[in-house]
C-alpha cells in the first residue's frame, strides 16, 4: 500500500513526461489527476490505519533498501508514516488533487499541458519524499526536488525573459538556504552521529542550552537558514513574490499550500532539537514576527492581485514561524493546515479571476466582479473571512492560538504578541482592500473584456476548498476557547500529533482565561474596525484612498517599492559578486586556465597530426606494420 | 632413396614456381604458375605419406580455387599494368624487403637452432595416422562443432558472394 | 653427418615451408595487382598447411592433417569472397592497383 501512496505521482510524471509534446490538456490532466487520486486514497487508508493503532504506537516504518553505508554513516531509504507526516501527506495529496483538477480547466488553452502536469506530479512526488522520509538526507532530497520543480514551474512560460529570470531568482535564493540546510545536517551528524529523526529526538538533550555558540544552537540556526530560503522568511523572502510569474495553480500548490510550508514542517519534525536551543527559537520567533509585519505592510499597496496574495503568504508563513518559535508547534501545524486551505482557495480564486479577465492581473482594472462570477466571489469571501480571522472561520482558531501563545508561552513575550497583532490588523486591511478592488465597488473592467464564470472543473475545487476553509478550524479549537464553547470540542490536531512532541510545559495560571479572552476581544474588535475602514475607503469613498496615498507619499513609496530590498540586494551583493566574477573571468580564467587547456589540446592535436602520416590508407603499408610487429615480438619471445 | 629424390624434386618445383608467381608480369601466367606450386606442395604431402590431403589439395586448390582466379583474370582484361608490377616507393620497398628478409633469416636461424637443440625426430612409418578412416573419425568426433560451423560458413559464402557481385554504387561509386 | 644434411627430415620440410611463406609475404607486401596479392595469400596458406602436415607426420599425430583439410576449406571460401570483392571493385573503378584504393587515409 505504501507504493500506491508514493509512486503514482512518479508514474504520472514519467507518463506525461514521455508524451510531453502532447497538446491534449484533458488527457494529460486526467492521467495526472488519477495518480493524485490514488495517492490521496492511499493516504486516507493510512490515516484510518493509524487511527486504529494505540496512541503510543502510531508510527509505521517502511524500509525500501539500504541507500548509503559508509563507515558509521548509514542511511537507509526508509520512510515513516506517523501522525505528523500523515497530516502533511493528506494536505499535500488532497489539496494537490484539487489543484490538479483546477489545472485541467486553467491550462486548457496552453501549448504544453502534458509538460506542465508532469512537472506538477514530480513536485508532488518530491514533496512526499520530503515529508515521509525518516531521516534528514531523504528530506533533503525531497527539499531539493521541490526546489527544482518550483524553478521549472515558475519559469514554465520561459519564453518571457522576465518569467524565466523569476525562476532563476527563486532557484538561486533557495540555493543559499539549501547550503544552510546542508550545513545543519553536517553539524547534526557531527553532534549526534546520526541523521535519523527518531534518534535525533532521543539524543537531543533534555535540558536547554542557553549559550549562543553551543553546537546545538548553531545547528538549529543552520537548519533555520534552510527554512528561511524554502519558506520565504526575511532576508530570503524576495523570491516568493516574483514566483507569481508561474501559472496560478502552481502558485496555489507550491507557493502557498505545500512547498513553502516545508520549513515549518521541518522545525515541527525536529521539535525536541529546537526546544533544546532557546536562543535559536527566539531568533525564529522574531524573524517570523517581523516577516509577518513587513510582508503585510507591503501587501497593503500592491496592485497586482497575485502579488498581494504572495505577500500575504509570506506574512502568514511568518505567523507559523512565530508559532513554532515560541514552542507552540501544534498551533503552527494548525495554521499550516488552515492556511493551506484558505490560501490555496484564494490563489485558485484569483486564477479563476485572471482566467476570466484574459490574463489581466492588475486589480485597478477589475472591480464589481461579484455579479459576473458569483461562485468565485462567494468562495473568495469564505477565504477572506478565514484569513482575517472572523469568528469561527478556520483562520480564527489557528491565528488566535498563535497570538495567545506568542504572549503566554514561556518563550514568548509581549513584543512578539504586539507585532503579530499589528500584522493581523494589516492583514484585515489588505485582504479587504483586495476584495473591494476585485469584486465589489464600481466596475473598472475594460469594455472589450467580458468576465464569465469558470467551468465546473475549476469551480468544484473552489467549493471544496471553501468548505474546508470554513470548517477546518474545528479540528484545532484552542484550549481556552473549547472550555467556553458548547460541547467542549477537543483540539483534535494537537492531540493527534502529541506523541511526537517533546515535553514543553506551558503553565496555566488562574487568570489566563480572562487574559486570553481580553486579548482576543481587542484583536477581533480592531481587526473588524480595520476591515471596515478598508471597506469604507475602497468601496464607499475611493477618492479617500487616492488622497491618502498622496498625503503619505514617502510611506506609500517605501511600501510600493517593497522597502527597496531588491535594490539593496543588487547593489550590496549582486554588484560586487559580478565585479569579482569579471576579474576572475578576465584574469584567472582566460589568462591561466584557458592557456593551460589550450596547451594540452595543442599537444594532442600536434601529436595526432604527426601520427596521422602512419594512416596512409596504403594497405601494403599496413601489412608491413603487421610484419614489423610480428618480427619484433618473435625476436622478443624467442631470441632472448 | 626414392623419397629423397621425390622431396628435392617437389620442393624445387614449388619454390621455383612460387618465384615465378611472384615475378610474372602477366597475371595469367602467375595463375598458371600457382597451379604448379599447388602440384608441388601436393607432392610434398605424398612424401609425408598423406595421400588423402594431397588429393584434396589438387582437387580443391588446383581444380577449383585456381580456376576461379583464372576466370577472374581472364574475364577482366587486366594486362594493362605494364612492366611495373611492384608498388612504387624506393624507401618503403627497401623497408619491406629488409623486414621480409629479416623474417626469413629469423625463420631459418630458428629452424637450424632448434634442430640442433632437440635432435631429429624419427617418424613412426608403420602408424596409420593419415588414413582416411582415421582422419574422418577425428573430424566427426573431436572437431564436430568446427565441422558444423564450417558447413554454415560454406552456406554463407555463396550468399555473400552473390550479394557482393550485385552491389551497385556504394559509398565511393563514381 | 653429410647424410643428415641430405636426407630430408623435419628441418628440410620446415625450410621449404618457410621459403614459400616468405615468397607469399613479399608478394602481399609488394605486388600492385590485387589478384596477385590474393594469390600470394594462397601461397602463404599453403606454406602453413605444409608445416601442419609435416609436424603431424613427425609427431605421429593425425590432427595435423585434419586441420589442413579445414584450412583448405576456409581458404577456398576466402578466395571466393575475395574475388567477388575484386570483381565488384573492378566493375566500379576499372582499376586493380592496390594503391588506388586509399580511402582509409587518415
Amino acid at each position: 500500500m505504501f507504493y500506491t501512496l508514493l509512486l503514482p505521482p512518479l508514474l504520472g510524471f514519467l507518463v506525461n513526461g514521455v508524451r510531453f509534446k502532447s497538446k491534449n490538456a484533458k488527457l494529460s490532466g486526467v492521467i495526472a489527476c488519477s495518480t493524485m487520486a490514488l495517492s490521496f486514497i492511499s493516504a486516507i487508508l493510512f490515516f484510518i490505519k493509524l487511527m486504529q493503532l494505540p496512541v503510543d504506537q502510531r508510527s509505521i516504518s517502511i524500509q525500501l533498501f539500504n541507500w548509503i553505508k559508509v563507515g558509521s554513516f548509514d542511511v537507509p531509504m526508509a520512510f515513516t508514516i506517523d501522525p505528523l507526516s500523515i497530516v502533511m501527506t493528506l494536505i499535500i495529496t488532497g489539496v494537490g488533487f484539487l489543484i490538479h483538477l483546477f489545472s485541467i480547466g486553467y491550462m486548457s488553452h496552453d501549448e504544453r499541458p502534458a509538460k506542465y502536469f508532469s512537472y506538477l506530479n514530480l513536485f508532488i512526488f518530491n514533496m512526499l519524499l520530503l515529508v515521509l522520509g525518516s531521516n534528514l538526507l531523504i528530506m533533503f532530497v525531497g527539499w531539493e526536488g521541490v526546489g527544482l520543480c518550483s524553478y521549472l514551474l515558475i519559469g514554465f512560460w520561459f519564453t518571457d525573459p522576465e518569467k524565466a529570470s523569476a525562476g532563476m531568482k527563486a532557484f538561486i535564493t533557495n540555493r543559499i538556504g539549501d547550503a544552510g540546510f546542508l550545513l545543519g545536517i553536517f553539524t547534526i551528524f557531527g553532534l549526534f552521529g546520526t541523521i535519523t529523526f527518531d534518534e535525533i529526538a532521543s539524543a537531543a538533550p533534555t535540558t536547554p542550552v542557553e549559550l549562543w555558540t553551543s553546537p546545538i544552537t548553531l545547528s538549529c540556526l543552520f537548519l533555520f537558514i534552510g527554512a528561511m530560503g524554502k519558506s520565504a522568511q526575511i532576508p530570503l523572502y524576495v523570491w516568493l513574490p516574483d514566483a507569481m510569474a508561474g501559472p496560478t495553480p502552481v502558485s496555489a500548490l507550491i507557493h502557498a499550500a505545500t512547498m513553502v510550508t516545508a520549513g515549518v514542517y521541518m522545525i515541527i519534525r525536529l521539535n525536541p532539537l529546537f526546544l533544546a536551543a532557546p536562543n535559536a527559537m527566539l531568533v525564529i520567533a522574531f524573524v517570523g514576527a517581523i516577516t509577518a509585519l513587513m510582508a503585510a505592510s507591503i501587501g497593503i499597496v500592491q496592485t497586482d492581485i497575485k502579488k498581494v496574495l504572495a505577500y500575504s503568504t509570506v506574512s502568514q508563513l511568518g505567523y507559523m514561524f512565530l508559532a513554532v518559535g515560541v514552542g507552540a508547534f501544534g498551533a503552527g501545524l494548525a495554521h499550516l493546515m488552515t492556511h493551506a486551505f484558505f490560501k490555496a482557495l484564494m490563489f485558485l480564486g484569483s486564477g479563476s479571476v485572471i482566467h476570466a479577465m484574459h490574463e489581466e492581473q492588475d486589480m485597478r482594472k477589475m472591480g464589481g466582479l461579484k455579479n459576473q462570477m458569483p461562485i468565485t466571489h462567494w468562495t473568495f469571501v469564505m477565504g477572506w473571512l478565514a484569513i482575517i480571522g472572523a469568528p469561527f472561520f478556520s483562520g480564527f482558531f489557528s491565528k488566535d492560538e498563535i497570538l495567545w501563545m506568542a504572549y503566554h508561552s514561556p518563550r514568548g513575550n509581549f513584543l512578539l504578541w504586539f507585532i503579530g497583532f499589528v500584522a493581523a490588523l494589516m492583514t484585515a486591511f489588505y485582504m479587504t482592500r483586495l476584495m473591494a478592488l476585485t469584486f465589489w465597488g464600481k466596475s473598472r473592467v475594460p469594455s472589450e473584456v467580458h468576465p464569465h464564470e469558470s467551468p465546473s472543473s475549476m469551480s468544484v475545487p473552489l467549493i471544496v476548498l471553501a468548505f474546508l476553509s470554513v470548517f477546518a478550524g474545528w479540528l484545532c479549537v484552542p484550549h481556552g476557547l473549547s472550555s467556553v464553547l458548547p460541547g467542549h470540542p477537543k483540539n483534535f490536531l494537537s492531540d493527534w500529533v502529541r506523541p511526537l512532541m517533546a515535553d514543553f510545559h506551558i503553565p496555566h495560571g488562574p487568570n489566563d482565561l480572562m487574559l486570553e479572552f481580553s486579548l482576543m476581544g481587542i484583536t477581533l474588535a480592531l481587526v473588524g474596525l480595520s476591515a471596515l475602514f478598508a471597506f469604507y475607503i475602497y468601496v464607499l469613498k475611493p477618492e479617500v484612498a487616492e488622497r491618502n496615498a498622496k498625503s503619505m507619499k514617502p510611506v506609500y513609496e517605501l511600501l510600493l517599492n517593497k522597502y527597496w530590498v531588491d535594490e539593496i540586494y543588487s547593489k550590496m551583493l549582486i554588484g560586487p559578486l559580478i565585479k569579482i566574477s569579471r576579474v576572475l573571468w578576465s584574469k584567472v580564467d582566460i589568462k591561466i586556465i584557458d592557456k593551460v587547456t589550450y596547451a594540452i589540446s595543442d599537444m594532442v592535436r600536434n601529436s595526432g597530426g604527426g601520427l596521422k602520416m602512419v594512416q596512409s590508407g596504403n594497405l601494403q603499408m599496413y601489412a608491413l606494420y603487421i610484419l614489423i610487429g610480428l618480427f619484433f615480438s618473435l625476436w622478443f619471445l624467442m631470441g632472448r | 632413396m626414392m623419397d629423397v629424390f621425390m622431396f628435392y624434386i617437389f620442393s624445387a618445383i614449388s619454390i621455383v614456381s612460387a618465384l615465378f608467381v611472384l615475378f610474372s608480369v602477366n597475371p595469367v601466367k602467375s595463375v598458371l604458375w600457382l597451379v604448379s606450386v599447388m602440384v608441388g606442395v601436393s607432392g610434398l604431402f605424398f612424401t609425408l605419406s598423406a595421400p588423402f590431403v594431397a588429393m584434396v589439395q589438387i582437387l580443391v586448390y588446383a581444380g577449383a580455387v585456381v580456376i576461379l582466379f583464372l576466370f577472374v583474370v581472364m574475364i577482366f582484361d587486366v594486362n594493362h599494368e605494364g612492366k611495373q608490377i611492384f608498388s612504387y616507393g624506393t624507401f618503403t620497398s627497401g623497408l619491406k624487403v629488409l623486414f621480409a628478409g629479416g623474417f626469413a633469416g629469423f625463420l631459418v636461424f630458428q629452424i637450424f637452432f632448434q634442430m640442433n637443440r632437440f635432435g631429429y625426430l624419427i617418424p613412426d612409418k608403420s602408424a596409420p595416422q593419415f588414413e582416411v578412416r582415421n582422419l574422418s573419425k577425428i573430424m566427426f568426433t573431436d572437431y564436430m562443432l568446427l565441422f558444423e560451423v564450417l558447413g554454415l560458413l560454406l552456406l554463407v559464402i555463396p550468399i555473400g558472394t552473390v550479394a557482393l557481385s550485385r552491389i551497385k554504387g556504394g559509398t565511393h561509386a563514381k | 653427418m653429410l647424410s643428415d644434411m641430405i636426407i630430408p627430415g623435419l628441418g628440410h620440410y620446415l625450410l621449404v615451408a618457410g621459403v614459400l611463406f616468405t615468397i607469399g609475404l613479399v608478394g602481399v607486401l609488394m605486388r600492385k595487382n590485387i589478384i596477385v596479392i590474393l594469390m600470394s595469400i594462397e601461397l602463404m596458406l599453403n606454406a602453413v598447411n605444409l608445416t601442419f602436415v609435416t609436424f603431424g607426420y613427425y609427431l605421429n599425430d593425425a590432427n595435423g592433417a585434419v586441420i589442413t583439410l579445414f584450412v583448405i576449406a576456409v581458404a577456398a571460401a576466402e578466395a571466393a569472397v575475395g574475388l567477388a570483392i575484386v570483381v565488384t571493385l573492378f566493375k566500379n573503378f576499372n582499376e586493380l592497383n592496390i594503391r588506388f584504393f586509399e580511402h582509409l587515409k587518415g
